[in-house]
Parts: structure tokens; sequence; C-alpha cells
């Protein structure tokens, strides 16, 4: 387990029994090496210039936190969000920065889509036919 | 934290929002904890689908009287598709192929894998599905997806490929 996840799983224990606890534990799971490092108030007051320009040429996420430890939520310079914290993990165990804190449910891909005709109820995808051969759709580009 | 790739007729369904299997699959997933970012498409998926959508409409405006959708109807479908897809985009939720995916897509299209359709007829998988399956197999991250398709035996002949069919959750 990640020193990351190590961190976090003091607080995720602590969390009542629920669906979103159990994510947590499994997501904590799988999550690779973060790079993050906690750096007392005083050090970032002195040299917030320093750590601001080391986070965007090496990309590692700094926590600020008052008298150097964060151990209840008031002493935490800011405060993630559990969605965000998931999305974290996530996007790191994906490689990708695209990712987003959008923790949708699946019946919002619903949302937009209105009842279509009923006529097509029973329409199916047909194979293409010659696809391999021919191709196209009578226009290319 | 499974995540899921619906096959092209699941997506085609969906669109469809008439209670069918694939959109009571994706209504019942909220109640097993699955989310939205859960949920991806191939590449394959919105092609596979309007050039479905475009046969009809060409066959529509060529002979409307004989045509089986009015073209009013299918510019309609071709809308939410693509209202559907946008959803995918914004959220980089459809699967591009890698060079990974390219090599488990030859190894399929090597085999020979038939589907049947639902009135019996048989036929060779195109090889726009075997992209999705070979997606699914990849997955993203080191991680494979689930592949969310109506049953079909071949499925079973597939190693490694991990299916759930929306049938059984259904509410009829």
């Amino acid at each position: 387990m990640s020193e990351f996840a190590k961190t976090l799983l003091g607080f995720v224990e602590q969390m009542p029994d629920s669906r979103q606890k159990l994510e947590f534990l499994e997501a904590l799971q799988v999550c690779p090496p973060i790079e993050l490092e906690v750096v007392p108030e005083e050090r970032a007051n002195k040299s917030m210039n320093h750590l601001r320009k080391r986070a965007l040429e090496s990309g590692q996420a700094y926590v600020i936190a008052r008298a150097g430890r964060v151990d209840n939520l008031a002493h935490a310079a800011f405060v993630l969000s559990s969605d965000t914290i998931l999305s974290l993990i996530d996007s790191v165990r994906e490689g990708t920065e695209r990712k987003t804190a959008r923790r949708r449910p699946a019946s919002a891909l619903l949302a937009q889509l209105k009842p279509l005709d009923a006529s097509f109820v029973k329409m199916r995808l047909e194979p293409r036919s010659q696809e391999e051969a021919i191709g196209g759709r009578g226009r290319v580009f | 934290m499974s995540r899921y790739l619906m096959s092209s007729q699941c997506v085609f369904d969906v669109i469809k929002r008439r209670n069918l299997d694939a959109e009571l699959w994706l209504e019942a997933a909220d109640a097993r904890g699955i989310y939205a970012d859960d949920i991806c498409i191939s590449a394959v998926t919105p092609m596979t689908i309007r050039w479905q959508l475009e046969q009809a409409l060409t066959a529509a405006r060529a002979k409307p009287e004989a045509a089986a959708y009015p073209v009013p109807l299918i510019r309609d479908f071709i809308d939410q598709a693509n209202r559907f897809f946008e959803d995918f985009a914004r959220d980089d939720r459809i699967i591009a192929m890698d060079h990974r995916i390219a090599v488990r897509w030859g190894d399929l299209l090597d085999m020979k894998i038939t589907y049947g359709s639902p009135d019996g007829r048989l036929y060779d998988v195109p090889s726009a599905t075997k992209v999705e399956i070979a997606t699914a197999l990849v997955g993203r991250g080191d991680f494979p997806f689930v592949y969310v398709d109506y049953h079909q035996d071949a499925h079973a002949g597939i190693p490694g490929l991990a299916v759930e069919n929306p049938e059984k959750f259904s509410r009829r």
C-alpha cells in the first residue's frame, strides 16, 4: 500500500460503514504511489514560490499543514472532498490528467434522452456486408 | 470497482429510451454502486450506430413511401445518438484503439466468431465488433472491462472475456 493510501486509511477507517467507505477501501488497495508531500505551514510561508515552482516542474502535489501535521480537519490548510480524492486515485491509476471529479450515477446518462418512436424498438444493428472489400459509405471524407 | 464497456447494440437500445433491457441495466446500475464514470464505449460504437442510421436515412429519402422509418424520426434518432456520444466524449469515456487493443484485435480477426440474431440467423461477427471485444479484453489502465452485451453462445469461446447480460437485470 502506498504512503498516500496509508495516510488516508486512518481517516477512512473512522468513517461510518457505508457504500462510500467500501469504495474508499477498495480504491486504496489499488492506489499506486502518489507523490504528495505534507509541508509544514512555516516552511510554506517562507518558500511558497519555491514550492510552487517545484510543483510545476515535478508535478508533485503539496499539502500545506499547520504545525507540520494534519491530525484533524481543522488543521488542514485545505480539504479535498472524498469524491475528489477518489477521482485523484482514479486519474493516477489510469495515467490520465483529463479525469475530473465527476461521479454521477450511471442512470444520469439517461437524463438527456427522450423516448423515441416505438417503431424503433425492434431495429437492430446489421452487420456491414462487404465491409472489408469495399468499405466507405459511398462518400469518403 | 469494475468498469463496463457497453456493446454497440446495447448503446443503440439505450438511445431508443424505450425500456429495453440495456436501458433497464443502466437504471439498475445505480443500486449496484456503478457510476457514469465506470461505463465506457468503444471508439467504433459511434461509427457503427451512425452507419446504421445513415443507411435508414438514405433508404427513407430514396423511397419515402416504402421506408420502414420516416426521415424526421430517423433525424431525431441521429440527434439523440449524437448527444449521447458527446456525453461519453466529454468525460473521456470513448476508448480509442491503441497498440495493445490492436494486437488483441489481430488475434480475434483470426478467430471465427459466430453470433445469432433474434430471428435465428447466424452470422460472422464483423470486425468492428471484434474491436469492441478487444477493447473490453484489454481495458484501461491494466484493468479489463466487463463487456455488457446480450447473450451470445460465442462469448464463452473468447478467452478472458467477462460478459454481463443486461437481460438478467431486466425488471420484467
